[in-house]
């Protein structure tokens, strides 16, 4: 036993004078991620604001007009263009420079006065069927209150309901894209260079021939593994500090839940990527063949974690096999820790998974990793 | 001239060729990957987890309660005693949005005093938070008009005709162009490629000239006529004849299993595809001749396009909305000018006539990260 | 069954295929305690992949080895604190000074500190890589890589030393000392197993062994091998034996 500890010793050590010999990789592992967390948390705008908004009114009167003004005092739109006809308003669309076109019919101040319902269409550029959806629902809801007020108007003296939600809005009062994106591009990060590190760890002594010269030496699969990785869980905390450390001070991302609990979530989440990495060095011939598939565990776990997409809508099968992904348990623990400050209590399929899938890995790196060829 | 740069590429032809794995991760992976994500990644938010405090407890209420079921967009994940019970639902994630109605809520329809509805959010992700707002405020808006509507009817039996207003005063139609269906599949598929070339293709050369320095044969290729610009085109273009059949083997792929429409000219598309993967190769190029180690130029590859390629580049989050900076880096990102290029041709059907300012960008961008690779490229070692 | 104790190194039909290629047939060989042995053949012969079966790297797909008394065949792992070896890859991490690499590959045997300085004060004596120490590895010459791969191979002070084809690329100098070195190890009682196709390095061997398509084809000191073959050089007794005169550069 003591003789195991101090031969992982000397391969930790080992690791170390590498990793601080190598300055390119350095300042690669510990300056890259500070930059990528640093720009990549002014890229995350997802609240539909500010859409290109034309505006085809063939009736020019005061009444449209009002409309027009209702629109453009709506923080959704941003009033680009008054057109001129069809052929402008396909050309825009088509080009990409309006996102909708509101077209106001001839007659609509006439048939109002008349107490007549009219027709009032909204081109939409569907392309992004997301922002093209919550568009349409802005808009309806300027239509709507419009037509409340024409209501209104007509029968004063009769009440009618005026039904105005408190908005209640929790964890996050603004509504703050940057609070939830960004501590998931630190675990994205951190997943990126534990897996890569590792991955890419014994397929180099493979190729340089050094795992060869090991394995003649008495030095056991697990302490050769456990050498390889200890290293990579120091670097990793440290990146791991600098990161949180832009979050917090930078962008001001509250943290509202227990260090100790994020610390453990984060020692849980590098048994599962350095265990990947080991996988892929233990599969992959050459490093290009590693870094392919890194790359590729990596966009799955980016994009099956919810870190773009909410898991929830996703087809039910693609929700299951989220769960092979620790990336999901872990995104899910430190957005909820940051925002909600949410307890060991609610994070029972977190803990579950990361404590099932870590270890498979790693045992499976230890099965496919054999000193002696076949 | 052109007989070395030949040599060169028919070397580089072979690498390809003899690393079946590799190969296979080319081809295998990215269709999968476009496979899988094109049914994952989805915005369409439906059954959101609703809570539900009913302190009224009137078939008003009641009523409300059920037109938020009915919508489609919510279903029932708990009702709650009161305010703290429902938080301790968001905690749990048990619930999204939670309604609350007051005591005394259907008194106040009939003209009593006024008891607001509370709609409370959990507002950690900003995304589906304001999406379930405006989902649960179109509902509430729809019960306010439904109310109007029965007033006025009301209004119209005492007076006779003279009100009018058969319907709402003004109706909105919406109009969704170049995808009536509203499928997100249409959106993010032909994205998608375009992020999964970005990334394959920078890895793919990041790694060449490296491999030879480590190997020491970029020393025989020195001591050789070849000319730096020839070796490095003769290396570029391979990859990007590989990167090309890559592109045209997953769109092909994405537009038959999704059904995305191709409106414009695959000729055109192929144009531009090929302008595309030439400005990616290039950036691992550049990568390669900068650095003295393979796994150190890899590993600068995935660190410079994975999270770039999918945020800055109007992917999900349009780049105009960005901070000037960002709108400044993102035009080194290959994929910010082609992704509004695959989407137009495939699903607006435009052509070269709209994106011909893209397609120079992109040109620009290639010769600029070429010349610079050939001139960081020192036909001597150090 | 164990073969006595003045027996280092011995196999029984040890046989190894890759698919359907032979790469060793069925071979029988006993290399007695301080002895240097070498094993002759051209490229592909065999050599290499043998010494990969006695070191414990590949298994045997039939027969048996005994290395120090221990039947590498079924038990690999407990013979590798009795051998050391070197490739002819020269396999160091290249990125530590030369010190460095000898601690490490120390402390992966296991040596306890003060140990470890001692043989490693030993060993920058022995090869003469004093002012080299806080060299960076791959900024030495061939000639000190590969006295630092054997050094790195003895640290821990094995029986036993495998070699494969340790002096390629090493000038005429450097391979004269080098060989010295194995010679005074052998005189210690080290036992050495060493593949090349020098055929002036065949004569500092004690014995030889020949290979062919993967087979023994001779075995026997140098002299008896010239006697036998009736030709005055090693040259002449490889070129009968083991090739066909082409591909035995």
């Amino acid at each position: 036993m003591l003789k195991s500890l101090r031969i992982i010793g000397h391969l930790i050590r080992k690791e170390f004078i590498q990793a601080f010999r190598d300055h390119q990789m350095l300042g690669m592992m510990f300056i890259m991620p500070v930059i990528q967390v640093l720009l990549l948390g002014y890229a995350i705008t997802v609240d539909v604001r500010d859409l290109s908004l034309g505006v085809m009114d063939y009736d020019r009167s005061p009444e449209s007009r009002q409309l027009v003004e209702d629109f453009r005092h709506n923080e959704t739109f941003d009033l680009d263009r008054v057109m001129s006809g069809p052929d402008e308003i396909r050309d825009a669309l088509d080009r990409g420079e309006v996102a909708a076109v509101l077209v106001i019919p001839r007659g609509f101040a006439r048939r109002l006065g008349r107490n007549e319902s009219v027709d009032v269409q909204l081109l939409l550029d569907g392309v992004d069927s997301n922002a093209s959806l919550i568009a349409f629902n802005h808009a309806r809801g300027i239509v709507e209150s419009y037509s409340l007020d024409v209501l209104r108007k007509t029968l004063v003296g009769t009440p009618l309901p005026d039904l105005r939600p408190r908005i209640h809005v929790l964890y996050n009062p603004e509504l703050i894209s940057r609070f939830y994106m960004i501590p998931g591009v630190v675990v994205v990060l951190l997943t990126m260079l534990t897996t890569l590190m590792t991955g890419l760890g014994l397929v180099r002594e493979r190729e340089t021939g050094t795992l060869e010269q090991l394995s003649v030496t008495p030095i056991r699969t697990v302490e050769l593994l456990l050498g390889k990785i200890l290293p990579f869980v120091l670097i990793a905390f440290f990146v791991l500090a600098i990161a949180l450390t832009v979050c917090l001070v930078w962008f001001g991302v509250p943290m509202r839940g227990s260090w100790t609990l994020l610390v453990l979530f984060s020692l849980l989440f590098l048994l599962n990527t350095l265990g990947m990495g080991l996988l892929v060095s233990t599969v992959a011939h050459t490093q290009q063949q590693a870094v392919f598939m890194v790359w590729f565990l990596l966009i799955f776990g980016i994009l099956m974690s919810g870190f773009f997409f909410p898991i929830e809508n996703m087809p039910l099968l693609m929700q299951r096999l989220t769960y092979l992904n620790p990336l999901r348990y872990f995104m899910a623990v430190v957005r909820e820790l940051f925002l909600k400050g949410s307890g060991m209590m609610s994070f029972r399929v977190e803990t579950m998974g990361l404590m099932i899938l870590g270890p498979v890995a790693m045992a499976l790196a230890a099965l496919r990793f054999r000193k002696r060829a076949r | 001239m052109i007989g070395r740069t030949i040599a060169v590429m028919a070397k580089e032809f072979r690498h390809i060729v003899r690393d079946s794995r590799s190969l296979m991760i080319i081809f295998i992976m990215p269709v999968v990957m476009t496979f899988l994500y094109g049914y994952a990644m989805n915005f369409d938010i439906k059954d959101i987890p609703l809570g539900v405090v009913d302190q009224d407890s009137t078939p008003a209420s009641r009523e409300l309660t059920t037109s938020f079921l009915a919508s489609g967009q919510f279903v029932l994940a708990g009702r709650y005693r009161d305010m703290g019970d429902a938080e301790e639902g968001f905690s749990f994630r048990e619930t999204v949005l939670t309604l609350v109605i007051p005591r005394g809520f259907s008194r106040s329809l009939d003209g009593g005093p006024e008891r607001p509805l509370g709609l409370l959010v959990d507002g950690s992700d900003p995304n589906t938070a304001s999406l379930a707002l405006g989902y649960a405020q179109g509902i509430i808006s729809r019960v306010t008009i439904e109310g109007s509507m029965n007033a006025l009817s009301v209004v119209r039996d005492r007076s006779g005709s003279a009100v009018g207003w058969e319907g709402l005063p003004i109706e909105l139609h919406p109009r969704f162009w170049y995808n009536p269906e509203q499928k997100s599949s249409h959106f993010i598929v032909p994205a998608l490629i375009a992020v999964i070339l970005m990334m394959a293709s920078a890895l793919l050369t990041s790694a060449t000239v490296v491999r030879e320095k480590e190997t020491g044969t970029l020393e025989q290729l020195l001591v050789s006529p070849v000319r730096p610009g020839e070796l490095i085109v003769g290396k570029l273009l391979p990859y990007g004849v590989l990167a090309m059949a890559d592109g045209a083997f997953i769109l092909f792929f994405g537009a038959m299993v999704f059904g995305v429409p191709i409106r414009g000219s695959l000729l055109v598309l192929f144009g531009f595809t090929g302008l595309y993967i030439m400005a990616a190769l290039t950036i691992g190029l550049l990568i390669s001749t900068l650095v003295d180690q393979q796994r150190v130029a890899m590993f600068g590859a995935m660190l410079v396009t994975v999270l770039p390629a999918f945020m800055l580049s109007n992917f999900i989050f349009p780049v105009k909305s960005m901070p000037v900076f960002l709108q400044l880096i993102s035009r080194v990102v290959p994929a910010t000018y082609y992704i509004p290029i695959v989407r137009g041709v495939l699903l607006k059907g435009v052509g070269a006539d709209v994106f011909w300012e893209n397609g120079l960008f992109l040109l620009a961008l290639t010769v600029i990260l070429t010349v610079v690779s050939i001139a960081r490229f020192k036909p001597r070692l150090d | 069954m164990t073969p006595p104790e003045t027996i280092a190194i011995e196999t029984r039909e040890l046989t190894r295929t890759f698919r359907r290629f032979i790469a060793v047939d069925s071979v029988s060989l006993q290399v007695r305690k301080g002895e240097i042995f070498g094993l002759l053949g051209a490229n592909g012969a065999g050599k290499t992949t043998t010494i990969r079966m006695l070191t414990g790297l590949l298994k045997p797909s039939r027969g048996e080895a005994w290395v120090a008394g221990i039947p590498v065949h079924s038990s690999p792992e407990k013979v590798k604190h009795r051998l050391g070896y070197m490739s002819q890859r020269f396999s160091l991490y290249e990125d530590l000074t030369v010190a460095e690499n000898l601690t490490f590959f120390g402390g992966v045997y296991g040596l306890r500190r003060p140990d470890l300085r001692r043989r490693k004060e030993a060993l920058l004596d022995l090869f003469d890589l004093k002012d080299m120490a806080d060299r960076i590895t791959s900024s030495l010459p061939t000639g000190h890589r590969q006295r630092l791969a054997l050094a790195s191979a003895l640290v821990h002070e094995p029986p036993l030393l495998f070699l494969d084809e340790p002096t390629g690329g090493i000038d005429p100098v450097a391979r004269r000392t080098f060989w010295r070195v194995i010679s005074d190890l052998a005189s210690a009682g080290v036992t050495v197993m060493v593949t090349t196709h020098y055929m002036d390095e065949a004569e500092y061997c004690h014995r030889l062994g020949i290979m062919r398509d993967g087979r023994i084809v001779a075995v026997g000191s140098p002299d008896e091998l010239r006697n036998t073959h009736q030709v005055a050089t090693m040259e002449e007794v490889f070129l009968n034996v083991a090739g066909t005169g082409e591909d035995a550069s």
